[in-house]
């Protein structure tokens, strides 16, 4: 079923690869990462035969089919041509587009949301629930600081755990903060599945933290130093 | 999110993306590995230098031009650029009787194996419904003249048949070569929008 994508052979003149290529007007073919994400995950699927170019079609068409029908855009034509081509001699109407299309890949995603709910492949519901829980860890703060020292938590799991089991009870310090990760456990083992077990509170985006310990306290034994990155979850303050 | 379903702010799309990818990667339906993939070939091997190089043959090889014009799919392919989802290629010649111009008015449909991603401005509505009423007017919104008694044609690209101009090669380059060639060749230039300029 998948298709394959033929990837050109021909390599990419050293001149013109790299980053520094002006590609549209000298912008990056993507403004924001989340830009190329949300193109990618919509390429993958119609490659993978989840649905056709033309279902997926039918749906951008329709967010993008009308100007202002779908509310005004974040900035006035002119500032946003003004920030990106400032000093150039542009035309209004060009403004216009260039306002007008930078709202492209938000029509994208809307357009993804409702076909892949559509397609049953992610039910709106179980999204706007993920999106929830994604806003609610972006705005708790990491709940440990760099030289505070923790404790890894006594956790009894049946079957695999990512934690390395004999760090439990062991304390060391935060070395640094690495931010927001996918809790591999709720991850792996679904949710509804996590939520029968001691996971039912556990937020699936968390702070991860470096942490350091002596290898004599882990161990009894050695005089250097062990880095492990651990999830919030795993942790309590020493 | 507003109630006509498009997310708002760029904070909040994000947003927005992550957690559906996320549960397409929980899912099995995407990997992470495919998505990097793809974003790196739109991004760094799909892009308007390998139109460049299928304009700049046409123009020192005559039997090449025949066949890009008669079967566009086909003469592209030969240069190593093939279709990424199937499409066919159409090319349309420029010559001081005809300019031509692409659009895609429905969406944003536009030839990825020779010019990539389409620009900001490719992708508006007001481009989108101008360039077909009146594509005189944003041929001058380009900066681009055209004469009185020049024909324009409008070519609407869809999924299946994208367009792709073959521009007219300018004054002054007889002695240059394919390869200095393509380096003159612009992307809008090939979307129609202007023309190729003379070398400096």
């Amino acid at each position: 079923m998948r298709k394959m994508l033929t990837v050109p052979d021909l390599a990419v003149p050293e001149q013109q690869a790299g980053a520094a290529l002006p590609r549209d007007r000298g912008d990056p073919v993507f403004d924001e990462p989340w830009q190329g994400h949300t193109f990618a995950m919509v390429m993958s699927l119609y490659q993978d035969g989840h649905y056709s170019w033309a279902e997926w079609d039918d749906y951008l068409g329709y967010h993008i089919q009308a100007p202002g029908h779908f509310g005004g855009d974040d900035k006035p034509a002119d500032e946003a041509a003004d920030e990106s081509h400032a000093g150039a001699n542009y035309s209004r109407f060009l403004a216009e587009c260039e306002s007008d299309g930078a709202r492209y890949y938000h029509y994208w995603q809307a357009a993804a949301e409702q076909l892949l709910d559509a397609m049953h492949l992610v039910p709106k519901a179980e999204l706007d629930a993920r999106v929830a829980a994604f806003a609610k860890a972006e705005r708790g703060g990491p709940r440990f600081q760099a030289g505070q020292r923790v404790t890894v938590r006594e956790i009894k799991r049946e079957g695999h755990t990512h934690l390395p089991l004999y760090l439990r009870g062991i304390t060391g310090e935060v070395e640094s903060d690495k931010g927001l990760y996918m809790f591999p456990e709720m991850v792996s083992h679904g949710h509804d599945h996590a939520h029968n077990h001691d996971h039912a509170d556990t937020d699936i985006l968390q702070h991860v933290y470096c942490v350091q310990f002596a290898a004599s306290d882990i161990w009894g034994e050695g005089s250097h130093n062990v880095h492990f990155n651990l999830w919030d979850y795993q942790l309590q303050p020493a | 999110m507003s109630s006509d379903g498009i997310p708002g702010p760029d904070s909040e799309v994000a947003l927005r993306v992550k957690a559906m990818e996320s549960l397409l990667l929980e899912k099995g339906l995407v990997e992470s590995s495919a998505i990097d993939a793809l974003i790196d070939m739109f991004e760094n091997r799909l892009g308007p230098w390998n139109g460049a190089q299928v304009v700049a043959r046409a123009w020192t090889d005559p039997e090449y031009k025949a066949w890009l014009l008669q079967d566009g799919t086909g003469a592209i392919a030969d240069m190593g650029f093939d279709a990424v989802q199937g499409e066919d290629m159409v090319v349309v010649e420029n010559t001081p009787q005809v300019h031509n111009i692409v659009v895609c008015t429905l969406c944003s449909c536009f030839p990825w194996a020779t010019l990539g991603l389409p620009p900001v401005w490719y992708k508006s509505a007001p481009f989108r419904s101008r360039a077909a009423s009146d594509p005189r007017g944003v041929l001058a919104e380009f900066g681009t003249e055209i004469g009185a008694d020049t024909e324009v044609r409008v070519w609407d690209s869809n999924a299946e048949l994208r367009y792709m101009v073959l521009p007219e090669r300018p004054t002054g380059t007889d002695g240059l070569d394919a390869e200095a060639l393509a380096k003159l060749v612009t992307r809008d230039s090939m979307i129609g929008v202007t023309k190729v300029a003379p070398p400096d």
